[in-house]
């Protein structure tokens, strides 16, 4: 699994870090998405895939082979 | 030399098809000319055949991007496509460069391009119903020229006919350097690259018979598998390097043709001459772009003038291609030139790794043309064409025909 | 219950899609189909306002999902195709174009239509005497609901000087912040005595009035439109209840939204404001409703909550995902929304009620960055934050525990 996130499409809420807080985080200074783990562990998998589906500006996507 | 006595590079010419009197003087008598590219760097302009295919044949020589001293083309030519990411992640030189090129390269074999033709053919159809069903006259650039090698390359890139739109938007986004701003040109890289990215993870789940599927499964040299930046990466080369060329040298080579038209009746009543037609109409284009560039980093001599390490040479092959001493009767138009051993796609590690399939393009639409609207004429003169302004890729604005 | 044979979700927007993909996700292998209105492949509603009206984004920017993750979901994608009536007993779907498409389990994610003026003068008995106001018969009066919408908009205000936008919420905010960054000369009329009161609280609202007003938008607040005034089928103005005339090249109305029920009519759904539903977000066996067109029980608040925000959107879909699948789970989200407004990015977490006690916990309102929290009655109701992102994030706890308390003394 590949993560990939679009800043210029985040809007900040940060809806991913309450789902996934091991791969995502957001800048302090204005709550962009930081992508702490772009190749995620498989017991994150799930969790990764829901903050992909509600991301409410569809900022990030997943590659799944 | 004061500074207002270095001539400005690219010239111009009067008419849109015909190329600039400074070529052939410049062969005769300056064949190592201190130009002015339009960045305001100096570089040493080269426009002699055997000049020309000796530089970009050298394999000490390469584009120098980013080096210290060496030219820019244009002003812009810093973060744009050509000297951006795609630079970055695919090799541009050396040993890594020859591995991604042989790559790359084993797919477009003659027996590969053979085997495309059917299918080519019937996109080229399909264009000119859509075209004749909105009656002329028409643009034969955007009804056909344009569309065309996008659709080609959607079929070598597995891409579905539904997103071929898709696909030419952002072709066109991303090579346009005057149409879009930089905004929507980021924009377009952005939303192309997420595309790949899943397109690639689909292909992998489920290969086709496309080149991306072979180059996934494929390995390099070293036995390694193309990573997904690499095949994206690939595939922003492939618009680059074959949308924009393909569609523009189409449109000119059916201008020159239609230009006079006897020899358009010509292929009417010979439609074996398509082949060599697309070379010389390859070799005649006097809109070629602006050339290629070469860092020069040895001192070296040239058609008897010293050319000192760090100089840029700016090596014009359209202006080798109207070469006397190559070519008889440089200046003409001839449809049966055989042997045509023209520049166009340059020469050396460089040249171009898509000549086989542009070839195949060019015959393909040539032919088609010829079968489907053999009553096909310039709705404007010749003198009305206008060229596109931009240095990348030279080629006409629009092509007004009617049949 | 047992898992469906096949699911029917109407409506291809962000909720719609979202309940496919969290379908998909939990493992369901049935069939799956996809109606949408619209023609176009699902696309996002937030940058409407902004990113695509202002033309930093083309349009396909906003699409939700590139075509291959749109191919992978595996679900039929029917588009520019309406629902047209719903038979509820044989949960069958009819549409415009005449199909019939029946399924074991129907969600219905069909959003809301922008509301008009005409709509909104006839609903508050308003009429004014001459000449008639109704929006439609007048060029250069716009709302902004779909993707077109937005785009047609932007078209026209490449070469307008003067736009008027009626309507003090999130949308007519942001369009007027656009509106001043595309140079024009804008106007924000509205009821409220300040901008997005209802959302955001007097202090708040105020705050967001003085940032517009440092921005160059005019404010006519306080104030209903009683009308359009046009000339030669184009609008030139617009009336305010004051008397005062609002000269406009554009006016965009921003006046809420319309729950997109009217094809349900006849159904024997129970349709109020929205789609009446259980705290499962069901509206009948077999049916539910997701996103601006569901009005659920949230049991947190113990009322019967709609809401027209993005998050709100996918969240649903995901919890209707899994009572699809037999989950049997109430819905009780913390309501969250942002806006963009210049360089300003707001967000609230919870529902913020008008006479909240509002404490700064982060940062400073002088310096522009700051996180407030209101309370009422001594219990955290909502979280505002102020181009604080993060920090803001962090203190939405405390709204979501005083929730899950009150569901379970509810439950």
């Amino acid at each position: 699994m590949k993560v990939m996130v679009e800043e210029d499409k985040c809007c900040g809420a940060g809806t991913c870090v309450l789902i996934a807080p091991e791969v995502f985080d957001q800048r302090d200074e204005d709550g962009i998405v930081v992508l702490l783990e772009e190749a995620p562990a498989a017991d994150q998998h799930d969790a990764v895939r829901e903050a992909v589906s509600v991301c409410p500006a569809a900022a990030i996507s997943l590659i799944e082979p | 030399m004061t500074e207002t006595q270095i001539p400005s590079f690219p010239f111009t010419s009067k008419e849109a098809l015909e190329p600039p009197a400074e070529w052939a003087e410049l062969r005769s008598k300056c064949p190592v000319a201190h130009v002015r590219l339009a960045s305001g760097d100096p570089a040493s302009l080269v426009t002699r055949y055997d000049d020309v295919k000796a530089i970009l044949s050298d394999p000490r020589f390469g584009r120098g991007t980013g080096k210290k001293g060496a030219a820019r083309v244009a002003d812009t030519d810093d973060g744009g496509i050509m000297g951006g990411e795609m630079a970055t992640v695919l090799p541009q030189e050396g040993e890594a460069h020859l591995s991604w090129r042989r790559l790359v390269g084993k797919w477009f074999t003659a027996k590969r391009m053979g085997a495309l033709r059917p299918g080519m053919t019937a996109m080229a159809d399909q264009l000119i119903d859509a075209m004749v069903a909105d009656g002329g006259p028409a643009d034969l650039k955007a009804s056909f020229g344009f569309p065309l090698p996008v659709w080609v390359i959607c079929d070598m890139l597995g891409v579905p006919d539904s997103d071929r739109d898709k696909f030419s938007h952002w072709s066109d986004c991303m090579l346009s350097m005057t149409r879009y701003t930089q905004e929507e040109m980021a924009t377009a890289m952005a939303e192309f690259n997420v595309y790949m990215a899943h397109h690639v993870a689909l292909k992998r789940a489920a290969p086709g018979e496309d080149l991306l599927s072979e180059l996934i499964v494929a390995t390099d040299d070293g036995g390694e598998p193309l990573s997904d930046a690499v095949l994206v990466a690939t595939g922003v080369a492939l618009l680059v390097a074959g949308h924009e060329t393909t569609a523009n040298m189409i449109t000119k080579m059916i201008a020159m043709l239609l230009a006079d038209r006897t020899r358009w009746e010509r292929l009417l009543a010979d439609p074996k001459l398509v082949r060599s037609t697309v070379e010389e109409a390859l070799r005649f284009d006097a809109n070629a772009g602006v050339g290629m560039t070469r860092y020069i980093d040895a001192d070296i001599e040239l058609a008897g003038v010293a050319v000192p390490s760090g100089t840029t040479v700016m090596c014009s092959m359209a202006a080798a291609n109207r070469d006397e001493a190559a070519f008889a009767d440089a200046d003409e138009l001839v449809l049966t030139r055989s042997p045509n051993p023209h520049l166009a796609f340059g020469a050396g590690a460089h040249s171009c790794l898509g000549q086989a399939l542009a070839r195949t393009e060019l015959q393909v639409a040539l032919e088609t043309l010829l079968r489907r609207l053999p009553t096909l004429e310039l709705a404007v003169g010749v003198d009305e064409l206008e060229r596109v302004e931009g240095l990348a890729v030279g080629g006409l604005s629009k092509l007004p025909v009617q049949w | 219950m047992s898992t469906p044979g096949s699911v029917l979700i109407v409506g291809a927007s962000a909720g719609g899609l979202t309940t496919a993909e969290a379908l998909r996700r939990k493992g369901y292998g049935g069939r799956l189909t996809l109606l949408g209105g619209e023609r176009h492949l699902p696309y996002d509603r937030p940058p409407l306002s902004k990113q695509v009206l202002s033309g930093a984004w083309d349009a396909g920017r906003a699409q939700l999902r590139p075509e291959p993750a749109l191919r992978a979901l595996d679900a039929d994608l029917v588009l520019g195709d309406r629902a047209t009536g719903l038979d509820v007993a044989n949960r069958t779907v009819r549409t415009e174009s005449g199909r019939a498409l029946g399924a074991d389990a129907i969600v219905i994610a069909t959003g809301v239509h922008a509301r008009t003026l005409l709509v909104e003068a006839e609903s508050v008995e308003a009429q004014p005497a001459e000449p008639p106001s109704g929006q439609d018969r007048l060029a250069g009066v716009h709302v902004i609901r779909t993707l077109d919408d937005s785009v047609a908009l932007r078209a026209e205000l490449a070469t307008a000087r003067r736009l008027v936008v009626v309507g003090d919420g999130v949308l007519g905010a942001e369009v007027a912040a656009t509106g001043r960054g595309l140079g024009l000369d804008v106007t924000l009329a509205g009821p409220q005595s300040v901008p997005m009161e209802s959302q955001f609280g007097p202090w708040a609202g105020g705050l967001l009035g003085d940032l517009h007003t440092e921005r160059g938008v005019r404010l006519r607040l306080g104030t209903g439109v009683s009308g359009l005034a046009g000339e030669a089928g184009r609008v030139v103005g617009v009336v305010l209840e004051t008397g005062e005339q609002l000269p406009a090249d554009v006016v965009v109305v921003a006046i809420g939204g319309i729950p997109a029920t009217e094809w349900l009519a006849g159904s024997g759904l129970a349709v109020d404001n929205g789609i009446v539903c259980d705290a499962m977000c069901r509206a009948a066996e077999g049916i539910y409703a997701v996103g601006d067109v569901a009005r659920w029980r949230h049991l947190g608040l113990d009322t019967l909550l709609r809401l027209e925000n993005r998050t709100n959107a996918t969240e649903q879909a995901v919890a209707v995902a899994s009572n699809i699948l037999g989950a049997d789970q109430a819905y009780v989200p913390v309501p969250y929304f942002w806006t963009d407004q210049y360089d300003v990015k707001v967000m609230v977490h919870g529902l913020i009620p008008a006479d909240a006690e509002i404490e700064v916990v982060e940062g400073d309102p002088a310096a522009r960055r700051f996180v407030a929290l209101c309370r009422s009655g001594g219990v955290a109701r909502g979280v505002l934050g102020w181009n604080m992102p993060k920090q803001t994030r962090v203190h939405r706890q405390q709204v979501a525990d005083a929730l899950a308390l009150a569901a379970q003394m509810v439950s």
